[in-house]
């Protein structure tokens, strides 16, 4: 038996691991180096993760540097009692982590942050995704959700539900990668919406109508139903944060590095779904002739 | 043509790791086209558009990993291909008892105390916080990382300048320490001459021109491409001929970068100057005004590679008249002309090598107006990579537009080889320039991945009815590990010209398209 400390966890998560009586049961779905999710009846996963991953939803961050030197494999049984965790022969103390909640983020979008930000993907970005790469495949799907990006802005203006709802349903499950490019830009364009609301919350709703077994796989459900709900990675959280005014202007770029950093073109397909919805709010509330 | 397609079911593998097997894929012979991508429906829909969806492919489900690989050879190949793609998939990382993997530069300094040198490779937003790291540890830094903002590099380079460290980079791609070869960098005779740059490729092609006019080098000093901007104001360029100047194993010194900043080619010629070793500079593209400064001082004065290399053996002590000089081929030069029609009057030159297509731009600038790069200075003459071509056209693939996500192009030459198919296909292209780019860090067989596209279209030409002349630089050495033979034999074998250096490349392809009175 291995036992790690977790150093922080999820708040919301904390209910559906249940308490002594009735507690978590589900097993090990997927393993990285640094993530091992884990799936509950309702195919919404979980994490465990290394210390080096950002805090997010549904996660428990642990006292290690690595996740697949622990001996779990995907179908190990995990279950919870009490402050414990047991996955095969690692047992996970939650006693001590701190709990990650982060706070709402109030708008509008401040128009020279955004610039900021722009400059700074602009400069970090990393292409493949909503990037366009060299290869065919790259180019077509980066074209589709530049397509689609368009298609979002221009229903959401015209208050379309229906056609909103078929521009979101063309980016899910597109693209390279564990996380396809459509539904990292997707998670940050919900994810923004849900914060920011107003004429923007039609966009959670079409996200929330679209992302439905069978258009793409666990792991990026887990994370679009997640950010209908306003809950993403810490890093998006930061970026968004710093459009709408708060921290320190000079440290945009080591943010948006920050959020670039994760997975492939996973970041930077999550600050171009945010940069997304964060224009489309600013061009709704600038009053036009 | 011949694809394979292989389908892992419920397989999630982090996009990183895919994105590596997808790149290596690529790289495999006679792979053209890679795609790693989990099977949700609207991949299906791409891959359908694309012509690449099969039974197996619309039959899986998002939890699927569907891995394809696009060949242009025969259908032995393509199996071949698919086995090596499985072996990708398959591997699994290596290491060794006498491996260590440190998570960070302090906690390396920390295990390897008689290391001196740090070699640093990651995003460029935090990689002046990993030099300060090795910097503080009383580290040497070679920092290969771009997108490093310039006040870091200043403070970088101030920092190391107080603490007697050499600070090489950012955006640092070759150097030769004491015989070892760090990043970029070609095997080359050990020797007495000493090269400090401020351009990847320049000192590349200095050292390897340099061995073939016998001489050696003692070392190889990079700066990364700012540090003779104003602002930068040549720090590690002073250093470096510092410690060249102070080092016992250097007879000569020599300077090469793009022109750099006038009140900053003038404190480098001053510290020259000082030093009482002969030194050589070659500042690619520098006006005469530049060079007359040099003159005053007594420095031998370059724009170019070839003679800088040549004059820097020769005083090192070689007899010039025993070398081959590798003179320009005139007739060779009429042979092109002869078969070339009237419209083929442009260069299409598609470089890996940033000073490589300088150089040569810079050639064909002494004789054409219209000459387009993206990396030209002029806006009016600049294209985005992505432009189609126009007149004559440099197009320099290790720069960000093209390396952004992608591994540079003397590693992944994928970006290059579309471009070559769209320029072979031009009637108005007289000759396509090319580098192949040799040594440690390079593709393992830089021509062979070149060599599909170019019979191909040698075959199309010919088809339509006129000659494609295809003009090729084998930057590299008899002792890189590629082979320098090989490459060139597999270049002429093709039926493409081979040139002896980087000025003779930009010099030739100058010639072969000129239409005037005296052509």
């Amino acid at each position: 038996m291995t036992t790690v400390s977790a150093l922080a966890v999820d708040a919301a998560l904390l209910p559906d691991l249940g308490g002594d009586a009735g507690g978590f049961v589900g097993s090990v779905h997927s393993v990285f180096t640094s993530v091992v999710n884990v799936s509950a009846a309702d195919d919404q996963l979980w994490s465990l993760a290394a210390r080096r991953v950002p805090a997010g939803p549904r996660t428990v961050r642990l006292a290690v540097d690595a996740m697949d030197d622990l001996g779990l494999d995907p179908g190990t049984p995990v279950r919870a009692r009490g402050s414990l965790l047991f996955a095969g022969d690692v047992v996970v103390d939650l006693a001590e982590a701190a709990p990650w909640q982060p706070a709402a983020i109030p708008g509008p979008v401040r128009p020279d942050r955004l610039a900021a930000v722009d400059a700074a993907l602009a400069e970090f970005g990393l292409a493949g995704g909503a990037r366009p790469g060299a290869d065919p495949f790259s180019r077509a799907v980066a074209a589709r959700i530049a397509d689609s990006l368009d298609l979002i802005a221009d229903a959401v203006a015209r208050d379309d539900a229906v056609a909103l709802r078929a521009a979101a349903s063309a980016l899910i499950g597109l693209g390279t990668g564990l996380t396809p490019a459509g539904d990292d830009v997707l998670t940050g364009l919900a994810f923004t919406a849900a914060q920011l609301g107003g004429p923007l919350a039609a966009i959670t709703a079409a996200v929330a109508a679209v992302a439905v077994p069978g258009t793409t796989h666990a792991v990026s459900l887990t994370a679009l139903h997640q950010a209908c709900a306003g809950r993403a990675v810490q890093p998006l959280v930061d970026v968004l944060a710093a459009v709408c005014g708060q921290g320190d202007a000079g440290r945009l770029p080591e943010t948006v590095a920050a959020l670039v950093a994760i997975g492939h073109t996973s970041g930077t397909d999550l600050a171009y779904g945010l940069l997304a919805a964060a224009h489309l709010s600013q061009s709704l509330q600038t009053p036009t002739k | 043509m011949p694809t394979r397609t292989l389908i892992k079911n419920n397989t999630y593998v982090d996009s990183v790791s895919l994105m590596s097997i997808s790149t290596k894929a690529a790289a495999l012979d006679g792979v053209v086209n890679a795609v790693a991508a989990m099977a949700t429906p609207m991949n299906k829909e791409i891959l359908t558009n694309q012509g690449l969806i099969t039974a197996e492919i619309e039959a899986s489900t998002p939890g699927d990993l569907v891995l394809i690989v696009v060949t242009d050879g025969d259908e032995a190949g393509a199996d071949a291909a698919l086995e090596g793609l499985i072996g990708l998939l398959d591997r699994k990382p290596t290491g060794s008892d006498t491996e260590v993997t440190y998570r960070t530069v302090r906690a390396a300094a920390a295990g390897r105390p008689d290391a001196n040198v740090a070699v640093i490779s990651v995003n460029g937003a935090f990689a002046a916080g990993e030099a300060h790291h090795a910097l503080d540890a009383g580290l040497n830094v070679m920092l290969f990382s771009d997108n490093v903002p310039l006040a870091d590099e200043i403070a970088l380079k101030q920092k190391a300048h107080e603490a007697g460290l050499l600070m090489m980079g950012p955006d640092c791609g070759t150097a030769i320490i004491n015989g070892v070869s760090l990043c970029f960098a070609n095997k080359v005779r050990r020797g007495r001459i000493g090269i400090v740059a401020a351009s990847g490729t320049g000192a590349q092609e200095m050292s390897v021109r340099i061995h073939d006019f016998t001489g050696g080098v003692s070392q190889l000093l990079g700066t990364g491409g700012r540090d003779l901007s104003a602002e930068v104001g040549a720090i590690m360029m002073l250093d470096g001929i510092d410690a060249l100047d102070s080092d016992p194993g250097t007879d000569v010194i020599v300077v090469v970068s793009k022109p750099p900043a006038s009140e900053v080619a003038e404190k480098v010629l001053d510290r020259l100057a000082a030093s009482a070793k002969p030194s050589v500079v070659c500042f690619l593209g520098a006006g005469p005004e530049v060079a007359e400064a040099a003159k005053t001082r007594g420095i031998a004065f370059f724009d170019r590679t070839k003679p800088a290399a040549l004059a820097a053996v020769v005083a090192s002590g070689v007899d010039e008249s025993t070398l081959d000089l590798h003179a320009l081929n005139w007739p060779l030069i009429e042979e092109v002309r002869a078969k070339l029609t009237p419209e083929q009057k442009y260069i299409r030159a598609l470089f890996c090598g940033g000073t490589l297509c300088d150089e040569s731009m810079f050639l064909a600038l002494e004789k054409y107006d219209d000459v387009y790069s993206n990396i030209s200075k002029d806006p009016a003459k600049r294209l985005r990579g992505t432009d189609p071509s126009r007149g004559h056209t440099f197009l320099d693939f290790g720069e960000d537009e093209f390396t952004n996500g992608k591994p540079h192009p003397m590693i992944d030459p994928s970006n290059r080889i579309e471009r070559f198919r769209t320029e072979a296909a031009d009637p108005e292209v007289g000759v396509i320039v090319m580098d192949i780019v040799l040594g440690y860090g390079s593709n393992p067989d830089p021509v062979g991945v070149m060599l599909p596209a170019i019979t191909e279209a040698k075959a199309n030409a010919a088809a339509a009815g006129r000659h494609l002349e295809i003009l090729a630089y084998v930057l590299g050495t008899e002792s890189d590990f590629q082979g320098f033979d090989e490459q060139v034999a597999k270049l002429t074998g093709a039926g493409v010209t081979w040139a002896s250096s980087s000025t003779n490349t930009g010099l030739l392809a100058r010639e072969f398209v000129y239409k005037g009175e005296n052509a």
